[in-house]
């Protein structure tokens, strides 16, 4: 009976770390792409300046090329996005294989979680930083995990730690 | 300028990196996984590894402990660049012999700084 139970709770809890998963890749992936169609835009922008100001015989100053490199680096940084969202995808795809198959283990790999219930708490963790709690309440209406740790700043995206 | 190793099994973050390094001057050699990546540093001496995670074959956290414990890697800089970002993890990390762990997705202009930092 208990056992019963067990898979029921694990099963619901994986479905529903499978529903914010997805929901949490859609979200990462909107930024990103507005980040790098604005960074594209300028880019056109710039050049159309360019050809325009060599035309006129004019030449180019330091501060075009930084504007350059600035968007550059946006572009860069914008088209991880799609690294992340093939491993959310992935992992989407684990959870609910695991879940047909009956499996104990589960591999979450890129997202630092053993069980459903450490991804959920991330999850949670994770949208909660992003200033979307309205999604988040409306996703975990269940209250699975309660989220009792503030999202620590070495672990932002972005960061970088030296070794000693 | 140095010569980088960049270890990622993902195509796109692969090129992002080296993008980003070779704008820099430096020379970057790829490969897809811990065990390309430690083929290829038999063959030849990188200034520098870095390194994702999570990758079939070998990970990351394995292919630094391995590079680690070669005598011509061992002052060499590895650093790691994942989306993984728990205490736990960095732990394993450090562990394993990496000088410094970066969270994805990086911003080219901190990522020089660190390499150029760690060159240093």
């Amino acid at each position: 009976m208990d056992a019963d139970v067990k898979t029921t709770h694990e099963l619901e809890v994986s479905m529903e770390a499978a529903a914010v998963l997805l929901s949490l890749a859609m979200h990462d992936t909107e930024t990103p792409v507005a980040d790098l169609g604005g960074a594209l835009a300028r880019i056109g922008g710039s050049l159309t300046e360019w050809r325009r100001h060599t035309a006129a015989g004019g030449s180019v100053d330091d501060t075009w090329r930084a504007r350059l490199d600035d968007d550059l680096a946006v572009c860069i940084e914008s088209l991880q996005f799609h690294d992340r969202l093939i491993q959310q995808l992935a992992a989407v795809r684990k959870l609910l294989v695991s879940v047909v198959h009956e499996e104990d283990t589960l591999n979450m790999a890129g997202f630092g979680a053993r069980r459903w219930e450490d991804l959920l708490g991330m999850l949670r963790e994770r949208l909660s930083v992003d200033s979307r709690h309205q999604l988040f309440d409306l996703l975990m209406r269940t209250g699975v995990v309660e989220n009792d740790g503030r999202y620590p700043e070495e672990t932002r995206e972005g960061t970088v730690e030296l070794f000693d | 300028m140095a010569r980088i190793l960049a270890v990622d099994d993902s195509p796109s973050m692969r090129q992002m990196v080296s993008t980003t390094l070779s704008s820099a001057g430096h020379e970057v050699e790829q490969a897809e996984d811990g065990v390309q990546a430690l083929a290829l540093a038999s063959r030849q001496r990188f200034d520098l590894v870095i390194t994702d995670v999570n990758m079939p074959n070998m990970d990351g956290i394995t292919l630094v402990r391995e590079l680690r414990g070669r005598p011509n890697y061992k002052f060499v800089p590895l650093l790691v660049l994942t989306t993984e970002a728990t205490s736990e993890r960095k732990t394993q990390g450090k562990e394993a012999g990496a000088t410094g762990w970066l969270v994805k997705p990086f911003n080219p202009e901190r990522l020089l700084a660190t390499i150029a930092k760690v060159l240093s």
